[in-house]
Order: structure tokens, then sequence, then C-alpha cells
């Protein structure tokens, strides 16, 4: 009889099904996508360039190989060169906050261009503490110490890396938040900003493994208001349904407009890194 | 049936009022001295409107059981609802913002409950439901696309009454009584879902800590204090109660409260004077460890309105008043609840607005038997900051044909809106604020034309209509690409784009109202376009609810005086949608590519079978009870709610098209008792 309780109510709330269902889709016109950026750190810094292609079409966007690229300041010109297919690589240099940046790219496809900057340097990162979760017991809670600047509207942006080895390196998975409900606070090390676990158990989130001795290394980016937008809204684009607005193409900086769509940013850039060293009710603090 | 209401109406009125001798119907909100002829729908010079009794509303097929006005309001032609299962709807191709509905003449900003699979209209306590899709009185204002007036009963002053329910997820009790016989009555009405009673046998700890349920109350006290005087109060209270594990609530819902006196001047001139308060609020609260926020959001109305009829004779039949409503509207308030004092306590711009109207329209009866008609103007203030004067025109007539037994009406309405709902979601969430226009957002006004053929069959017993209607909207608000309502909660404005719209359609009609089969099918074929600077390259496009071809057909038989059977068939073109163009390669995640087009594809067409049965028990002295069996998408029909775009695990290069659909067939079933 419980069991049918059960049953009935949850049935009733969550009959709902999900299937496969293959949409009438009319193929669109192939566009030149930019990903990639500028920091405040010295490397090479990269840009990759790809095509659009159908949506049913059962391969991965082609690369753009054999462009030319070209970054500049104004002052310095900065040639790309091509690393892997569709990956271009800039000299070392890093990039300064208040520099607005042009990006060049002349391909088969044509002329392309963007301009970008930050005008801010985010915050160091004081502190990095790695704790057990207050309610679950085979989770791990991130948290970070460091100072919002109340003078500004910051925009952050944010991946974790164990062992150098990035644990949120796509889209869906990157920290992103801005100041409108902190400005100017100091972050005391209350506010979560990633989970990991102890120890694998079958689910989807076992990429979030955590072993001790590992070293965890936050990488904090100050960006813009519109690079902010492009995430929240690429993150938006995953569905039509009636709890949500109509999809529509998240808004890019890559002109000329209609022909090309991803983002090129210059972001302002921090980090912190700490060794995961599990004691008994005693919270790993440190940096380096 | 729908001429039982107003006939016991009439007996209950005749006690207290001396009605005139008026063939027509003079209805000044629940005042209803009616003689409604059965040929008023050929005869009466409103059109576009559409009146349920509740006896009509449940004996319809409900979804879990639980009959919703809203639901039913939903199969009449030209109304559409917003997404399966949703209380919001669209009437004529309008946005769901753009209907007034009304609780005894209190706005009701958010009828939903339990995300809209049911409306905040409980129906032991409603007497009737009018919607006005089109040819809107002057008595009206507010709403650019229709009213839903749903007026509750008066309490029974002649003796003790309950009525109740019980079902598999809800239940609920009615009592009313008479305080003093015939003079003073009142009843208490309420309703429950109890899903999350049963969460504590679940064998998950996390899901034992739930909470899923929402309540609603409705009370009204009634005093005839004399013929010539009435006085009653009425109010509303619901709220909607979810709980995650302590981690999350959500606590949303309506109250309102409506107080009216009725006076009689002489036999022919009324008056109705009201103070009405109505709210919507929502709290969200979160809590992590140290860390809680809790967001509120609100919306109140205090309002002042006094309506008058006057008759002259059988000629003309003359409607003026005045009415004001203080507005106060917080879109958000965030505040720490935590021992860490994380973020900043914000109020995202409060803000108030006052709104004033007043009216006057006249029924003009020019030839006996041939040719009526009514003009009407309301004019209407808004102060936000600018203080907007719009004057709305209402005017119309009624041609009839005796020697065919039908009539040819048209008519013309002009109506303004000056609230809008910060939202884009056609389905309605919780999270919906409402806000007043500013010196930066226009009001929209709409013209709506219409004219219909009106013919009854059978003496009358089958009542068959066809009309057509095309409507305009100006400074049309619509919202911008990827829109920040939460980031620009004080600046509303930033995403918005005006521009113009357009609707047209024609509705047939068929509806047999007396003996054991009754119910109506119709048919509509209609169109609703936008067109908006900044949104689909400037073109023209569908709004969300262009669907060309709605067929419904709502029948219920009363095989005997014990057995009823019901059924509905509804059928829809698919919703308009935005699909992607293709895909690309970002941020080491397949993405959709979305060409800038709004609402380019449409999901597939939406059909569904209800069917339901009725079971009278033997009724014992004081007692009478009623079994309802009910099946909801009784073919288990598969009807698109959403579609999403997920890249697949399987084949990481490759986009996946998913479909989710909220329900199979639903079975139900309720115990309906009376005493």
């Amino acid at each position: 009889m419980k069991n049918l309780f059960i049953i009935i109510s949850t049935a009733l709330f969550f009959a709902s099904c999900v299937e496969d269902i293959t949409l009438p889709l009319e193929g669109g016109t192939k566009m030149l996508v930019v990903e990639g950026g500028l920091t405040t750190d010295t490397l090479q810094h990269r840009i990759m360039l790809s095509l659009t292609n159908d949506f049913y079409d059962k391969s991965r966007p082609a690369p753009v190989s054999g462009a030319t690229v070209t970054v500049t300041d104004g002052a310095t010109v900065y040639t790309l060169t091509e690393d892997t297919a569709g990956v271009y690589l800039t000299p070392p240099f890093a990039a300064r906050v208040g520099a607005t940046y042009r990006l060049d790219v002349h391909c088969g496809e044509g002329d392309f261009w963007s301009e970008s900057s930050i005008d801010y340097q985010i915050n160091p990162i004081d502190s990095v503490v790695i704790t057990e979760h207050y309610r679950r017991e085979n989770y791990l809670t991130m948290y970070i110490f460091v100072k919002d600047q109340a003078e500004i509207q910051n925009y952050y942006m944010g991946k974790v890396a164990v062992n150098d080895s990035l644990r949120n390196d796509s889209i869906n998975r990157w920290f992103y938040i801005d100041d409108m409900y902190f400005n100017g606070r100091y972050i005391d090390g209350n506010f979560p900003v990633y989970g990991f676990k102890k120890e694998p158990d079958g689910e989807p989130d076992d990429y979030r493994v955590l072993r001790p001795d590992s070293r965890v290394t936050v990488y904090a980016y100050g960006i813009s208001h519109d690079y902010y937008r492009f995430i929240s809204e690429v993150n938006s684009s995953g569905s039509a349904n009636p709890f949500m607005g109509p999809p529509a193409p998240p808004r890019t900086n890559i002109q000329p407009a209609g022909k090309a769509c991803g983002f090129f940013y210059v972001a302002s850039a921090s980090r912190k890194s700490v060794v995961y060293l599990p004691k008994p009710d005693e919270p790993v603090m440190g940096g380096e | 049936m729908k001429h039982l209401i107003p006939i016991i109406f009439l007996l209950i009125s005749a006690t207290a009022y001396s009605a005139p001798k008026d063939s027509a119907a003079v209805e000044l909100n629940e005042v209803e001295i009616s003689s409604r002829r059965n040929d008023a729908n050929v005869k009466e010079l409103s059109m576009s409107s559409q009146k349920l009794p509740i006896l009509a509303i449940k004996k319809m097929p409900a979804l879990l059981g639980e009959v919703d006005i809203i639901k039913s309001i939903q199969l009449l032609p030209g109304v559409q609802a917003a997404a399966e299962g949703t209380s919001g709807f669209s009437v004529r191709g309008g946005n769901t913002d753009q209907n007034l509905i009304l609780l005894d003449d209190a706005a009701i900003y958010n009828a939903s409950h339990l995300m809209g699979f049911f409306s905040v209209f409980n129906n032991e306590v409603v007497e009737d439901a009018t919607l006005y899709k089109g040819d809107i009185p002057a008595i009206y204002g507010g709403r650019l696309s229709s009213v839903l007036d749903v007026s509750t009963k008066k309490p029974n002053a002649e003796k003790f009454k309950g009525s109740g329910g019980i079902g598999l997820i809800s239940s609920r009790l009615t009592l009313e009584t008479p305080i003093i016989k015939e003079k003073l009555s009142a009843y208490v009405s309420g309703r429950r879902t109890y899903a999350d009673l049963f969460l504590p046998l679940a064998p998950n700890e996390d899901i034992r800590n739930n909470t899923l349920y929402f309540y609603d109350l409705n009370a009204k006290i009634n005093y005839d204090i004399d013929a010539k005087n009435r006085v009653f109060v009425s109010g509303y209270w619901g709220r909607d109660k979810f709980g995650a594990q302590g981690l999350a609530g959500l606590d949303f819902g309506n109250g309102a409260a409506v107080a009216r006196w009725n006076h009689l001047f002489s036999n022919t001139f009324f008056m109705n004077a009201s103070l009405i308060y109505t709210q919507y609020s929502y709290a969200l609260d979160m809590a992590m460890n140290e860390f809680g926020i809790n967001w509120t959001s609100r919306v109140n109305d205090y309002t002042a309105k006094v309506d008058f009829v006057k008759l002259f004779g059988e000629k003309s039949k003359l409607r003026f008043g005045a009415n004001g409503t203080y507005h106060y509207f917080k879109p958000g308030e965030i505040k720490n609840t935590g021992k860490s004092q994380i973020i900043n306590d914000t109020v995202f711009n409060a803000q108030d607005a006052g709104e004033y109207a007043v009216y006057a329209s006249n029924e003009h009866n020019i030839i006996d038997n041939l040719l009526s008609v009514k003009y009407g103007i309301r004019g209407t203030a808004f102060r936000n900051g600018k203080t907007y004067f719009t004057a709305e025109p209402r005017i119309g007539a009624v041609l009839l044909l005796p020697r065919i037994k039908s009539s040819v009406k048209a008519a013309y309405s002009h109506t303004t809106q000056n609230l809008l709902l910060g939202s884009n979601a056609t389905g309605g969430t919780p999270f919906d604020v409402w806000y007043p226009i500013n010196p930066n957002i226009k009001p929209q006004q709409s013209n709506q034309y219409t004219a219909g053929f009106f013919h009854n069959f059978f003496d009358n017993r089958l009542e068959t209509s066809v009309e057509l209607y095309y409507k305009t909207i100006s400074d049309l608000i619509d919202f911008k690409d990827n829109p920040d309502f939460m980031g620009n909660a004080s600046h509303i404005e930033t995403e918005i784009l005006t521009g113009k719209g357009r609707s047209y359609g024609a509705e047939f009609l068929f509806r047999k109202s007396t003996g054991a089969l009754t119910g109506w099918i119709s048919y509509t074929y209609s169109h609703s376009y936008r067109t908006v600077a900044g949104i689909n390259f400037g073109n023209e496009y569908r709004s969300p609810f262009d669907r060309p071809h709605n067929f419904v057909a709502v029948l219920s038989w009363d095989i005997n005086k014990f057995v009823n059977i019901s059924a509905n068939w509804i059928y829809n073109t698919g919703q308009p949608v935005t699909y992607p163009t293709g895909k690309m390669w970002y941020g080491n995640r397949l993405i959709p590519v979305f060409s800038g087009e709004r609402n380019n594809y449409r999901f597939p067409d939406y059909h569904r079978l209800d069917l339901s049965a009725t079971v009278k028990c033997r009724k014992r002295k004081y007692w009478q009870g009623e079994w309802n069996f009910s099946l909801y998408n009784a073919y288990a029909r598969k009807n698109v709610w959403a579609v999403m775009f997920i890249q697949s695990s399987e084949k990481p290069d490759e986009l996946q098209t998913k479909m989710l659909y909220l329900f199979s067939v639903v079975p139900s079933v309720t115990y309906n008792f009376y005493f």
C-alpha cells in the first residue's frame, strides 16, 4: 500500500517523458565561429576557427585552416601561427587592462574582425578552501576568499584544474557570475564556487572526484559584460519550452554581422592553487 | 442547462428585489435580474462573449479530477491554452498578460496553482464565468484582449448546506449557512492538495523532506439589508508551497478581498459600490550552510469603484461609473537570511502607479425587433512618472432578421493596457513580475472589429454562430532576443521592443444547451502576427499563439438521472517555435545555432481526448454523493511540451533533439458530496 501511494503520487507529478524527435530543419548558411581571446597572463593566447554545419550533420563542425590571423592593440601587431588544424597561437605576450585589441581573420570564407577590451584588473584570490560538504557525506565544497571591487560592475568567469587538468573544461560547466548582489563585499569563504566528490558512485558527476594530495588550481577571470552575457546566452540555448522565451542566437562581437558567430574576449586573470590534504574536522586552507 | 443558473438566481433575487418588467437582461455584476431568453444569443447586443455556468463546467472531464474553470475556458472558440497543462490562455492571438481575470471584480495577477495544472478558482464557490474576447463592455478596462469575469455564488440564506469532494491529489469542503435567516448568510470553502502527505513514505530521505502542496480559502458573507440594499464581503487567499530538502523553498499566491454595496434607487436605477484589494506575491528562499537568501516580489492593488445602471423603459439602458486603482509594484527584494551576510540587501525599483477610469455606455433599442445599437466610451488616466490619457470607444449593433430567425451583429472596441508582464515565457511561471508602463513605455492599444451571424435551430435548442474578427495592436510590447529580466528588473524598458500586431480569424460555434445531450462543437481559423524592429530582422513574425486551426468538441450526455458521460476532443495546429538551423563548436561543446528568425517552425499538431463518467449515488436524507471517473488524454497522445537540443553522450559530434511531453493517459477518480 505504501508503495502504491508513492507510485501514484510520483506518476501524477512526474508522468512526463522524454523521447527522441526528428525535426524538419532546414540547413542554414555556414558561418565562421571564432573562439578565444587574450588574458593578462604572459602566454601564447589561442584563437580557434571553425565553421558551423547542419544541425543533424553527424560530423563535428570543421576547423578552418590556413587563415591569416592577427591581433593588434594599435601599436603592436601580433601574427598568429596555426598550431593544429583551426587552432592559432599568438607569440607570448600579456594583454593590457584598458587597451582595445582588434582581431582580424582572413580566410576562404572572407574577412572577419572584432574588437574587445577589459577595463579592470581582477582582484587576487586571497585563499582557497576545500572542506567537507556540510550535509552530503561524499562531497567536498570549495570556497574562495576574495574582495569584490565596489566602484565597478564586475563579471567573473572561473575554471578549476586538478593537477593541471581542467575539470570544468566545457562552457556548460564554467563558473560565471556578476557582482550585482555582492558588489563591494569581501567574499569570506561562505560562498561555494565548486563541488568535488571523494569517491565515484556511478553518477554522471563522477568527473568531480578529487583524490588526496591533488593540486587544485582556481583560474579566475575578470571579463566584460558582453562576454559574460555571451556565455550566459550560449548556456540558455538548449531548449524551446514554455517556461522560457524563444531561443535566440547569442550576441556575438564578430563582424560582419550574420556571417560569423562566437566571441573574441580580453580578460584579466588571477589564479590560486591549493593541495588537497584531507584531515578530519579540519578544512584545508592555503595557497601558493 | 445554461439557463438554469440565471433562473435560480432570478428566483433568489426576486425575493429581495422588485424586479423591473424588463425583458432584457440587466446585469450589475453578481446582481443578475434576468429572464434571459433562450434566443438571447441571437437577439442580444453582446457578441464575442461566452458565459459558462458552473453546472456545465462541472460536467467536463478534468485533469486529475479537479474541475477547473480556466481549463474549460480554454475550450471556447478563439481561446487557446498557452501550453499543455497551464492556466495561461491566449484570446484571439493575444498574449497571456492581455487577459483581465477577475474574481468578484478583484484582478487576479497569476491564476495558476501547481505550475498551472490548476487555477485559483475553486469550483465549489463559483457561480459562473463569463469571457469577453472582443466587444468588451465599457465597464471593463485595463487589458487588450479579453476579460474573464468569475463571480462567486451568494451564500445560502435558507438552510445550512455543505459540499465537497475527495480526489486523488486534492480535496475540498464548503460550508454555508444562514446566520439570520433570509438576511445574513455566509460560506467558507477550502481546498488543499495532499500529494505531499505521501512523501514521508518515500524510501529516499531527501524526498521525504520535500514540500509540495497548495491550498486556497474562499469566504463570503452576504447581508440583504432590505429590499433596496445589500452588502457582501468576499475574500480569497491561496498559496502554493514547494520545498526541497530544506535547501530551497518557494511560496506564491494571490489574495483578494471585495466589499460591495448594491443599492436600488428605484426599480430602474441601480448602483454597485465596491472597495477591492488584491495582491500577488512570491517568496523564494535558499539556504546552504551559513549562506541564505530570501527573494520576494509582489504586486498590490487598492481599488474603489462605483457602477450605475439606469433603465429607460424597454428602449434604453444606460451604464456609467468610475473607478480608481492604486497599484504598488515591487519587482524584487533580496535579503540575507543566513549567518553569513554575503549579499547586499537590495530592492529593485519598487514603484507605485495610479489608474483612473470613467465610462458611460448606452444600449438603445431603435426599432423593436429589428435594430438595436450600443455605444460607449471609457476614459483612462494612468500615472507613473508621466500621465497617459486614453479614450476607448466601444460601439456595436444588432440587426434582427425575424423571417429567418437570425441576426447580424457588428462591434468595434478600442482597449488600452497600462501594465505588462516581465516575461517572454508563454506558459507563465510563479516568478512572473508585473510592471507598470512608465515615461519610456507607452500604453499598448488595440482596435478590434467584429461581425457575426447568429441563428438558432430547433426552437432555439441548437445555437449556431459565425464570428469574424480583425484586431490590430499599436505600441505592442515584445522582448528582445535573450532578454535579462533578473538583471534589469529595475529597468525593464531596456529589454522591451515595441511594434505592431495584427490578428484575424473566423469562429464557428454549434452549441446545444438543453436536453440530455449538451455541449458545443467549434472550429476556429485564425492568425496572429507581430512586426517589431529588432526582432526577426524587422520582418513580420508569428505570435507565439498563431495556431490557425482549432477544433473543439465538448459533449455531455445525461444517460439517465444517475449517470452522465462526457467527452472533450481538442485539435490545434502546433504552436510556433524557434528551432536552430545548425550547430557550432564552442567551449568544448556543440551548441545549436539560431538564425535570428523567431517562431520559424511549429511543434507537431496538438490533439487530445478526455473522457469522464459521473455516477450519482442514491440520495439519502441528508447526503448526496457522486463518483467521477475521468481519463485525461485518453488515447495517450504524446503532445510536445518542449524540445531540447542535447549533445549526444555516445556520439559527441552529434546534437540530438528530444521532446518532452507532460502527460500520457491520466486516470483519476473523485468522490463529490453534498449535504
